[in-house]
């Protein structure tokens, strides 16, 4: 009883909260595309070249989506991560071995790793 | 007091009935164990590499040398997959309950050529798929096993230029990032 209540309650909140989302959505539907079509292209660059050590936490790579394992890289800022990614840091070696990757591209994976870490 | 008790019963309830629908436990999933196994394995393999053979080696305080031939040196020490190998050694000196090497399709020492359809089956699955590991069941004997296979990367241009180098090495355009072979877990079902 109190149980079916409790479900009541939290589906009455989660459609409010997807009706919230979809009138806040509603104006912005063409950025929202680009933004889409970015993390899918990155997540393709991620699994071509990175996927290998990030799924798997390969030599203590940061597993992507892990928020353990992100929490303490995050605050040097996208810039850092980006610089680190492209020169080598510690174990992870610079681009991770894909020298034809530009800096741009390392830029997209790692604002991919970011979002999938927030 | 009397509304303490009744929202204890009904936080009771409450609990009671989000237990409801669980199925009954049935040991560990097979995955969950070889996945908790390999954990372990990547995480000492990680910290040998890291913590010894980088610190301690020629890349460091240059103290130990890490060398295939490492009884014959007098600061000599073992390669990180001699170290593993070492392991799968002392584990299969204790237990039957699970095995595990460290295994490739081109392979330098061929003791570590796959053996059964379903590793060698394992081993092209991961080669083939970047960062994903393989599980599978096979018969061997009167036993059913559950197979897991988990890719070994090359992390550093040392893991390259050695195994490209080496004479007994079947490959000789390994890269950096690439899986140069997997770990293979098996315990019986
Ligand atoms: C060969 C394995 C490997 C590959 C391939 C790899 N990484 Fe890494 N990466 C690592 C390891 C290991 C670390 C942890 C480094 C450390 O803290 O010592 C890491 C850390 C990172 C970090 C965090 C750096 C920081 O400042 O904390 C970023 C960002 C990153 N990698 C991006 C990438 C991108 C982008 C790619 C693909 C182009 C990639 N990595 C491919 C192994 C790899
Ligand atoms: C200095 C040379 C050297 C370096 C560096 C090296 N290996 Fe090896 N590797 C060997 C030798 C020798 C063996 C065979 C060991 C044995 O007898 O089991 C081996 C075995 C292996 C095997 C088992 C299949 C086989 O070839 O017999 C894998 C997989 C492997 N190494 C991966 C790696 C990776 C990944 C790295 C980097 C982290 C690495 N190796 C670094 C020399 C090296």
């Amino acid at each position: 009883m109190l149980a079916s209540r409790v479900r009541l309650c939290f589906s009455a909140i989660l459609i409010i909260a997807a009706l919230v989302g979809c009138s806040g959505e509603r104006g912005s539907t063409e950025s929202l595309g680009t933004a889409e079509q970015q993390h899918k292209a990155a997540e393709l660059l991620y699994k071509q070249n990175c996927k290998v050590c990030h799924a798997q936490g390969i030599n203590g790579a940061p597993i992507v989506g892990n928020k353990k394992m992100w929490a303490d890289r995050l605050p040097q800022g996208v810039d850092v991560l980006v610089k680190h990614a492209v020169e080598g840091y510690g174990l992870m070696p610079a681009k991770g071995g894909k020298d034809h990757l530009t800096e741009a591209e390392i830029r997209q994976i790692v604002e991919y790793y970011v979002a999938m870490a927030n | 007091m009397k509304k303490t008790l009744m929202t204890l019963a009904m936080a009771t309830v409450a609990v009671g009935l989000t237990g409801c629908g669980e199925p009954e436990s049935k040991g560990v999933d097979p995955k969950i164990y070889t996945d908790s196994l390999f954990a372990v394995m990547k995480a000492d393999r990680t910290n040998y590499t890291k913590l010894v053979v980088k610190r301690l080696g020629p890349a460091g305080a240059n103290v130990i040398k890490p060398d295939e031939h490492w009884k014959d040196i007098d600061n000599g020490t073992l390669l990180p997959a001699q170290m593993f190998r070492a392991g799968a050694e002392a584990v299969a000196e204790m237990t039957d309950d699970f095995t595990y090497s460290l295994q490739s399709i081109w392979p330098i020492n061929s003791q570590n050529a796959p053996k059964t359809d379903m590793e060698k089956k394992g081993l092209e699955y991961i080669a083939a798929n970047p960062g994903e590991n393989f599980y599978g069941e096979e018969k061997l004997g009167d036993t059913t096993y559950f197979t897991a296979v988990y890719p070994d990367v090359a992390v550093s241009d040392a893991c390259t230029s050695c195994h490209n180098d080496h004479k007994d090495s079947p490959k000789s355009d390994f890269q950096l990032g690439e899986v140069m072979g997997g770990v293979v877990i098996r315990v019986p079902l």
